[in-house]
């Protein structure tokens, strides 16, 4: 049993950080060269193919959470805590349908921003912007100081040294290649992180005799597979329906809905859920079984890294790092892309700036990368801990979105009162359900009180919205 | 307390890990017909 405090020596941590930074940075010279254009430096040309494009959607899905929770989940909740956690991917076959109405409706759309503006007005709109931009901070900076955490809980390497080197290469590759490099180097980073999957997975089934270990199991900890886990079955619900909010609402998705070429984004965000499915379960599943193994989980919080160095030692070690630190690039350089496209054309152009040329608006986009790249790293450096609460916050705010969002693309009958008055009473109803209940009830409150006011105000409304306002060119102004 | 079988655990087990690999196959075909086909971009 490994008792050492870090899995992997950080000499190697800092060899392998230079690598893979030094690659992703490369890799966004290479493919930046293509972005010659605004349209190409946000969104790449509009022309993605189905490879990079269900790459781009999954690897960005699959967050360091992913890989260091989802163990947790197995050793405290068992099979529904894996099962709960897959449900993440239902948001990516929803939105597959979704993508292509996305595009056939707003074909000159930049981001979701652009979509609730036109659907439902500014005071939506701004409302909107809000909520997301709230939750895109403390997603970006719940990444960032996990980067951070987890390289020094794996190597040693200081929180503050690990944090700054993973968003500063995030920062480079993004401003200097723009969504180019971001989806390019997010195919290379999912083929190396489902890699690493299948190696840590397929060896932790080669030393598990799983007949006899769920005997053991079952016998020594019978809730792990307890078909009736009432906490389980709540926290699935709950991730489900966070899940939805997030890719429903969020820029990410919606930047890549207007990247991928319209032909293929509904197989690509299809095939995305595919790739995100087993995920958790082929990540957790040792955990399960970690008692079987003889691995002793002394810190819950390494649960994963404990198993995989392990069974395959400091080669393990090394896999989950790289697998960790592509897992964190991935969702990094995509946030920051979204997040600087939602101020870039959502804020400076259309808020303030609405006559400002393209080339000038890519310089300031370039700016706002560097900007919240900046800011992100500030609100990291101290360290607080409680600052990675503040994502379990977004839940309710984000169940609050999904209804006005579905509604809005999909009934003509649903209106800007509707939308204003699901998101306010959603998030509201949804913390006070985070307060009072605890933190698996809020997203699932706020999705229903969201529901039920966006479908009231849908009956009874005399609205019918008229399609090809939707489509709105670039240059034109609006009022 | 109603258990998970012990044939659906290791079905689960087994299907992730297929589906992964399935997954990262399909993602190396999907990228060498858009190559092919000048799709990519």
């Amino acid at each position: 049993m490994h008792q050492q405090s870090t899995v992997l020596d950080p000499n190697i941590g800092w060899i392998l950080l230079a690598i893979f930074g030094l690659l992703w940075v490369a890799l966004g010279l290479y493919w930046g060269r293509k972005a010659t254009s605004l349209e190409g430096f946000m969104l790449a040309g509009r022309n993605v193919g189905i490879a990079l494009g269900s790459a781009t959607a999954m690897a960005t899905w699959v967050t360091s959470n992913t890989i260091m929770l989802v163990p947790q989940f197995g050793l405290k909740m068992g099979i529904w805590g894996l099962l709960a956690y897959s449900t993440a991917s239902f948001g990516l076959f929803l939105f597959a349908p979704m993508a292509l109405r996305i595009r056939s409706l707003i074909p000159n759309g930049y981001t979701s921003g652009d979509f609730i503006r036109l659907r439902y007005g500014r005071t939506a709109w701004a409302l909107f912007l809000l909520i997301s931009f709230f939750y895109s901070m403390a997603w970006l900076v719940s990444m960032a100081m996990a980067g951070g955490i987890v390289l020094e809980a794996l190597s040693g390497i200081p929180y503050q040294y690990g944090m700054s080197v993973i968003l500063l290469v995030c920062v480079i590759y993004t401003l200097v290649g723009g969504l180019y490099a971001v989806i390019g180097t997010d195919f290379i980073q999912s083929m190396i992180i489902l890699l690493g999957v299948v190696i840590v997975g397929t060896t932790a089934l080669m030393n598990i005799d799983i007949g006899p270990a769920y005997e053991r199991t079952a016998e020594t900890q019978p809730a792990l597979f307890n078909a009736l886990l009432p906490v389980a079955l709540l926290s699935l619900f709950n991730n489900m329906f966070f899940g939805f909010g997030e890719v429903f609402h969020n820029n990410v998705w919606w930047s890549r809905a207007f990247a991928i070429r319209k032909q293929v984004v509904g197989k690509a965000f299809t095939l995305a859920g595919f790739l995100w499915l087993p995920i958790p379960v082929a990540v957790g599943f040792s955990a399960i079984f970690a008692t079987s193994l003889g691995i002793n989980i002394t810190d819950p919080d390494m649960t994963g890294p404990l198993i995989a160095g392990e069974l395959l030692g400091s080669t393990g070690a090394v896999i989950l790092f790289v697998v960790i630190f592509c897992s964190l690039g991935s969702s990094i350089d995509s946030l920051l892309a979204a997040t600087a496209d939602l101020l870039t054309e959502d804020v400076f152009k259309k808020m303030f700036n609405p006559d400002i040329g393209d080339n000038r608006l890519r310089w300031y986009s370039k700016l706002i990368i560097i900007g919240l790249g900046l800011a992100t790293w500030l609100i990291c450096l101290p360290r607080l801990g409680n600052l990675m609460t503040v994502l379990f916050y977004a839940g309710p705010f984000v169940g609050s979105a999904i209804w006005p969002i579905i509604s809005g693309l999909y009934w003509r009958r649903a209106n800007k009162y509707g939308a204003i008055t699901a998101m306010v009473s959603g998030s509201a109803i949804g913390l006070y359900a985070y307060t009072a209940f605890g933190w698996y009830t809020a997203s699932l409150v706020a999705t229903i009180v969201s529901m039920l006011v966006t479908i009231a105000f849908t009956i009874f409304s005399s609205t019918r919205f008229d399609w090809s306002l939707l489509n709105e060119s670039h240059s034109e102004e609006v009022s | 307390m109603i258990l998970f079988p012990k044939f659906i655990v290791v079905t689960l087990v087994l299907a992730s890990l297929g589906l992964t690999v399935a997954g990262a196959v399909t993602l190396l075909v999907m990228l060498l017909r858009d190559r092919k086909s000048k799709s990519i971009w």
